[in-house]
């Protein structure tokens, strides 16, 4: 991976959250539609671009189809887990900064 | 009750078809099968379902196209029908919103594949007319053949380019907004 630190899209980084326990497609979509409160409701042709892009990347994994379990499932995998930590240390930064300038209200 | 009924729409009218499929089934008439250029419909509640169209990439593989269909009916849609790489679906609208895009960068991605989809078409038929322009000139006394496919030709481009026109602008607005959200 090169050194610039990336900013995770909406999509991404809410995929990659839903991730930390086995889901399929249709399970992620439902879980970060009910995390953001409604707000994202992920649709089913971006999620799966979505989805391939994080295979490849070796973030999320697939896991292997079972008797009871038709559909495709999948799970965030170690090095996910580094780029979801990395992501929220971005965050922060961000609403800490963003605090402090709206929170003082721009005096000075 | 059935009706068909004939429409024809070109690529960069995709939003619009999906905007009549939607329409005829706010009016009760449900899509059931499509037969380009012939949609058949059948009389039913208003507004059971709601209608995507998405063309698909022509590099996938055959596996790759149904892992992807399976995907999306996965999530409760269905397919109703193909057309070459366009895929029809639809999905009850009582089990909520029904979209197969929700960020401006897949957006801008099915566009692109429309843009290429056109070019591709544009540049088959301009080899076939460019062929037969020669072949006329070689074999022909008279002047009116040819002054005809060239016009013919004239107008293909002509329509071509509007085409393509209309779906870069599409774009065009989809990435100037990428610059400050997704």
């Amino acid at each position: 991976m090169q050194n610039e630190q990336i900013a995770l899209t909406e999509a991404i980084y809410y995929t990659l959250l839903s991730l930390y326990e086995p889901l399929h497609g249709y399970g992620i979509m439902q879980k970060v539609e009910k995390m953001s409160e409604g707000r994202v409701i992920l649709a089913a042709g971006t999620l799966y671009g979505a989805l391939n892009n994080l295979l490849k990347k070796g973030w999320i994994e697939a896991l292997p189809k079972s008797v009871n379990n038709r559909k495709k499932e999948y799970l965030i995998t170690t090095q996910g887990k580094e780029i979801v930590e990395m992501e929220l240390l971005r965050l922060q930064e961000l609403i800490d900064n963003g605090m402090k300038i709206v929170e003082s209200g721009g005096e000075k | 009750m059935e009706k068909k009924i004939k429409k024809l729409f070109t690529v960069w009218k995709f939003a619009e078809e999906e905007q009549w499929l939607n329409e005829m089934a706010a009016d009760g008439w449900e899509l059931t099968k499509v037969n380009v250029p012939q949609y058949t419909f059948k009389k039913s509640t208003p507004n059971e379902y709601i209608y995507r169209l998405e063309l698909l990439d022509p590099k996938l593989s055959k596996k790759e196209r149904e892992d992807y269909i399976d995907f999306i009916e996965e999530t409760g849609a269905e397919k109703i029908g193909e057309f070459s790489n366009w895929i029809y679906f639809r999905k009850k609208s009582e089990l909520g919103t029904f979209n197969l895009f929700s960020d401006l960068d897949s957006r801008i991605g099915h566009l692109k594949r429309m843009f290429r989809r056109l070019l591709g078409g544009f540049i088959s038929i301009t080899a076939v007319l460019l062929f037969l322009i020669i072949l006329i000139a070689n074999q022909s006394y008279s002047i009116i053949l040819p002054i005809i496919t060239v016009t013919i030709f004239a107008l293909i481009l002509c329509l071509f380019g509007y085409g393509l026109t209309q779906i870069n602008n599409r774009k065009k607005v989809l990435v100037e907004e990428r610059k400050f959200r997704e």
